[in-house]
């Protein structure tokens, strides 16, 4: 359900004008489902989910070349939200849609304890959004062959940070939602 | 926001601007770079470099011309004989990428990097 929530939110965004001229900028609003699969289902479910949506996408209403483009965004993406994700420590921007039993990951026992420190969902979400930008200037200066496009660097950066925090707040905002709607936080 | 969040934030931003730095110091689209090249009938006729002042008559389609005006690193046409004169009308071109065009004489004006210019081997002089 959430990679058919994704879908249409990619459907969505394809439909808005381009805001900034800038090839690259856009919302990546279907990356928010990414970030709410990973929480209540773990990363493997959301790495399914992203590879399923980019493919689906692509076949339904893009090209396929851009498959291309958004995979190779979209699995640096996904190794920078898996790897920060996996730093996340103890907070409640995730919205503990999942059990309780699993507040702190091992990986972080002693430090999560003492700071409560780790990456919120916001930060895996700007993390994802420009490791996604910066993956798609990689294949593109590698497609086009023309290295110059590398000088896009930093305002593809600076608008992953954007959009970054925004899908992630909006992931911050639908997680504690879930829960309610679903009664215990079980699976939907 | 948490802490580490805010710190990868800042350093997304840090090394966005050092690679916007680099690039400047290494890349950056200096006029001595620039140059207008003059397309007619869709064929090279001409490149021009921008920063040196010149300016050129181009023979179009149908018998036609423009008077093309390079000043101060802009392009320019100052003058033409088609019957719109729109490509007179259109504000000068000085950065990569612009481009004036004149329809009735097929004639298009368009500024591109030194590299590309490189390439240039049927420029047709006047």
């Amino acid at each position: 359900m959430l990679l058919s929530l994704a879908l249409i939110l990619s459907y969505i965004e394809s439909l808005l004008p381009d805001f900034t001229g800038i090839p690259g900028v856009k919302l990546g609003l279907a990356n928010s489902m990414t970030l709410i699969t990973m929480e209540i289902y773990g990363r493997r479910e959301a790495f399914i989910v992203l590879i399923l949506r980019i493919l689906l996408t692509g076949l339904l209403f893009g090209n396929m070349f851009g498959i291309l483009f958004s995979l190779s965004g979209g699995l640096l993406a996904f190794l920078a939200m898996a790897v920060s994700y996996g730093i996340r420590g103890n907070d409640s921007s995730f919205g503990s849609a999942r059990h309780e039993t699993e507040p702190v990951p091992k990986s972080m026992p002693d430090f999560a304890e003492r700071h409560g420190a780790g990456f919120s969902i916001i930060g895996v979400s700007i993390l994802g959004a420009v490791f996604h930008n910066i993956g798609q200037l990689c294949a593109a200066a590698f497609i086009v062959k023309e290295l110059k496009i590398v000088y896009y660097g930093p305002v593809l950066l600076v608008s992953g940070l954007f959009t970054g925090f925004l899908v992630g707040f909006l992931a911050k905002l639908i997680l504690p939602r879930l829960k309610i709607i679903s009664g215990k936080g079980e699976m939907l | 926001m948490k802490r580490l969040d805010i710190l990868a934030a800042l350093s997304v931003l840090i090394i966005a601007g050092l690679w916007y730095c680099l690039g400047s110091f290494y890349g950056g689209h200096g006029k001595e770079d620039l140059y207008a090249v003059i397309y007619v009938d869709g064929e090279v006729y001409k490149s021009l470099p921008l920063d040196r002042d010149e300016s050129l008559t181009v023979k179009g389609h149908g018998g036609m011309s423009c008077l093309v005006d390079i000043t101060s690193g802009r392009a320019d046409v100052t003058e033409a004989d088609c019957p719109d004169k729109l490509c007179v009308r259109q504000k000068s071109i000085g950065s990569y990428g612009e481009t004036i065009v004149c329809l009735p004489a097929r004639i298009v004006i368009e500024i591109k990097g030194g590299e590309a210019s490189e390439n240039l081997y049927d420029a047709v002089s006047q």
